[in-house]
């Protein structure tokens, strides 16, 4: 079903759109949550929290972009999840390991006056500055926790490769962040 | 700032930019059974992050490439080997092209876990480098020459095995199988029988099936190269106009019936594509970027093969949607129209992506620019087999945009086999080494992540008899051994075992041992 008909029905309040969605993009949401949580009952209980926030938002909301919208759900409710610790003894995931490679932009210190919507909008010019295949790795290994074997696979890469164009992608994101003035 | 900071504020990257990442939990291709669908979503996100869409094909491979994986689920075959979502295929054995050839043969296979050692995950690799060691005695009082031909599980891309005879490096030739998977519905929405995604070999006994009639070999080995010769029409699109506007993403379409009803159109550097077949009328579409923008030059194609339009329209919209209401005026490009054969054109076309490959994936890439010739016959033999020209497409290529199919020639899994001469001296042993890196199968999602495991067949598809069979494994103190066969013990420092050849399935799984 096309996304603005699934939209559609959220809007006419019709049970019918969790199906729907739960079709088209289940499997999307739950890997993101699986990647965070690593853990499949975990998953499963952020994929139906993910629709249940969306029925809950929209109506009024009508996202652009599907499943960019449920995808951004899935990942805040896992990752959610993840810090009050109710799944890290029992799965894993790929947290920890995404905060100690991301551990490279930046200083480490809480920056409480840190103004996140600059430093967004400095990430996002560093996405558009790259070409497309290091975009596809850097949001999948950190917007979706991707692990990097999934991605090699994903890019038809080797892992060693996916490994090293994420380090060089992390070194020219600490460098643009610099360069813009952010306190890192 | 904290990393858990960072990790927070790329959540909230626009949705645009993220739109990227979620093409695949949609339906790949259309159906024909729905006559008229859109690409326009799809052709308007990439504008807007600032690519020129398909077009620049490389937002097509890796996203539904052979690798990518998806379909398969954890589980155990009956003699306790997983089975793995992301199988990389068994080690098989050696054989040689005769039948009849009075050779005795020991085997020798060892893997070197090296790659696994490593101070973090991203050092390490989940490959082994393997050493395929045969030992051919010929018991004759007369010299032979035989020609032998190892198989080996792959991609076009993939290092190629090295092999030396005695010591010696020997050249080979290379020649390739056939895509050795089938074709599935979407994941999670399709409907039996449907041909929408890969359905790769997920198991060693699916290899079985595939080869033991030694078909797939004779066909890989000795099958005729692909017919290309016939003429097609092919109308080239250049110097695309838009005018200044608002509008999201100026979009070109050109509208044509095809009067032919054996007459398919293939596409290059098109975004977009409806189609209705009862009807034979046909649209495709492009994003139009600014003059001398990113993608500007690009090439734009419509092959028509069987067949040419009586006319066509051009059209300019505000979007890939390509709507009615939604149109906008002052989009031009000029069309020229030429006649050459299918073979020259998709050479041309395989060049152009060949050619895009550094630029995109980096020098190691692994596309030979040198090969163009050969990837040209694969993509053709595949048009031919699965594409359009096969009359019964499958769903995945039924679009008809070359981008799609030549990703997954280069990208899906086959049978290739190397071939090389031996001469055996009489009354002597000849030692022929074959050594390649190895992928570990593995199950990237659900249980046993951590768990890597590594195939070899004994039997399949052999002339050669094997009176020994041993195997080793070696730089073993980053892995324990989870499950396996063979009779490891690497507490008891048991690194090499005798095997019996007549079992025709060893398996060994592996786990780091820090996981």
């Amino acid at each position: 079903m096309d996304d603005q008909a699934i939209i559609a029905l959220f809007w006419a309040r019709d049970e019918m759109a969790i199906g729907e969605t739960k079709a088209k993009y289940g499997r999307l949401c739950r890997g993101i949550a699986r990647n965070i949580l690593g853990n499949e009952e975990d998953a499963e209980e952020c994929e139906n929290d993910t629709y249940l926030k969306t029925w809950q938002a929209i109506p009024p909301q009508r996202p652009a972009v599907l499943p960019a919208y449920l995808g951004r759900i899935a990942r805040n409710i896992a990752l959610n999840r993840w810090k009050a610790g109710r799944a890290d003894k029992r799965g894993g995931g790929e947290v920890p390991l995404s905060l100690d490679e991301l551990g490279d932009c930046v200083s480490g210190r809480e920056d409480p006056d840190l103004d996140e919507g600059e430093v967004l909008a400095a990430i996002e010019r560093f996405l558009d500055s790259l070409e497309q295949a290091d975009r596809l790795v850097f949001l999948l290994r950190y917007w979706q926790l991707e692990p990097v074997a999934a991605i090699a696979r994903r890019m038809a890469w080797s892992e060693s490769k996916v490994t090293s164009r994420l380090f060089r992608l992390r070194k020219r994101l600490k460098s643009q962040l610099e360069k813009e003035g952010i306190r890192i | 700032m904290k990393a858990t900071q960072l990790l927070k504020i790329i959540g909230e990257i626009g949705d645009e930019r993220i739109r990227e990442l979620t093409q695949d939990g949609e339906p790949a291709r259309p159906t024909r059974s729905r006559a008229w669908l859109k690409w326009g979503a799809l052709a308007a996100s990439l504008c807007l992050v600032g690519i020129a869409a398909i077009g620049l094909v490389s937002g097509w491979f890796g996203l539904f490439g052979a690798r990518s994986g998806g379909g398969g689920t954890a589980g155990r075959h009956a003699d306790g080997s997983t089975l793995f979502m992301a199988y990389a295929g068994p080690l098989f054995p050696l054989t040689v092209a005769q039948s009849d050839v009075p050779l005795r043969a020991k085997r020798q296979v060892s893997w070197d876990f090296a790659p696994f050692i490593g101070q973090s995950a991203t050092q390490w690799r989940h490959e082994t480098e393997v050493l395929d060691r045969y030992l051919l005695q010929n018991p004759t009082d007369a010299p032979l020459t035989v020609q032998a031909i190892y198989p080996y599980a792959g991609g076009v891309k993939d290092e190629r095995p090295q092999v030396t005879v005695d010591g010696k490096a020997v050249s080979s030739q290379l020649s390739y199988g056939r895509y050795s998977g089938d074709f599935e519905p979407a994941w999670g929405g399709g409907k039996p029988g449907e041909t929408l995604n890969l359905d790769r070999i997920t198991s060693w006994d699916g290899y079985v099936s595939l080869l033991q009639s030694g078909d797939y070999r004779a066909e890989a080995m000795h099958g005729e190269k692909p017919d290309l010769g016939q003429t097609v029409v092919v109308y080239t699109v250049t110097d695309p106009v838009r005018p200044q506007s608002d509008a999201v993403n100026p979009t070109l379409a050109i509208s044509f019936d095809l009067p032919d009803p054996e007459a398919v159109v293939l596409t290059y550097g098109f975004n977009g594509a409806s189609f209705d077949y009862e009807q034979r009328h046909f649209r495709y579409s492009f994003s139009v970027p600014e003059k001398d923008g990113f993608g500007y030059s690009d090439k734009r194609l419509l092959i028509v093969v069987g067949g040419d339009w009586p006319g066509y329209e051009l059209q300019g919209y505000r979007d890939g949607g390509c709507d009615e209401g939604e149109e906008l005026d002052g989009i031009q490009a000029t069309i020229s129209r030429s006649e050459t054969t299918l073979e020259a054109i998709l050479h041309e076309i395989v060049a152009d992506t060949a050619a895009r490959f550094p630029a995109m994936y980096g020098d190691d890439n692994g596309v030979d620019l040198s090969q163009t010739a050969l990837y040209t016959d694969l993509l053709g033999d595949a048009l031919l087999r699965d594409g359009l020209l096969s009359g019964k497409s499958k769903m995945r290529y039924d679009g008809g945009d070359l981008e799609s199919m030549i990703s997954d020639v280069f990208s899906y899994d086959r049978v290739l086999y190397l071939s090389f001469p031996v001469t055996l001296p009489a009354r002597a042993e000849t030692a022929v080494e074959i050594r390649l890196t190895k992928e570990a199968s593995l199950n990237y999602v659900g249980r046993d992540t951590k768990r890597y495991g590594f195939d070899l067949l004994t039997r399949l598809d052999t002339q050669l008899t094997f009176s020994e069979l041993t195997a080793a494994v070696i730089h073993t103190e980053s892995i324990e051994i989870v499950a396996q066969n063979m009779g490891f013990d690497l507490v008891s420092g048991v690194t090499q075992v005798a095997l019996d050849p007549e079992t025709e399935h060893y398996y060994l799984e592996v786990m780091r041992r820090d996981a």
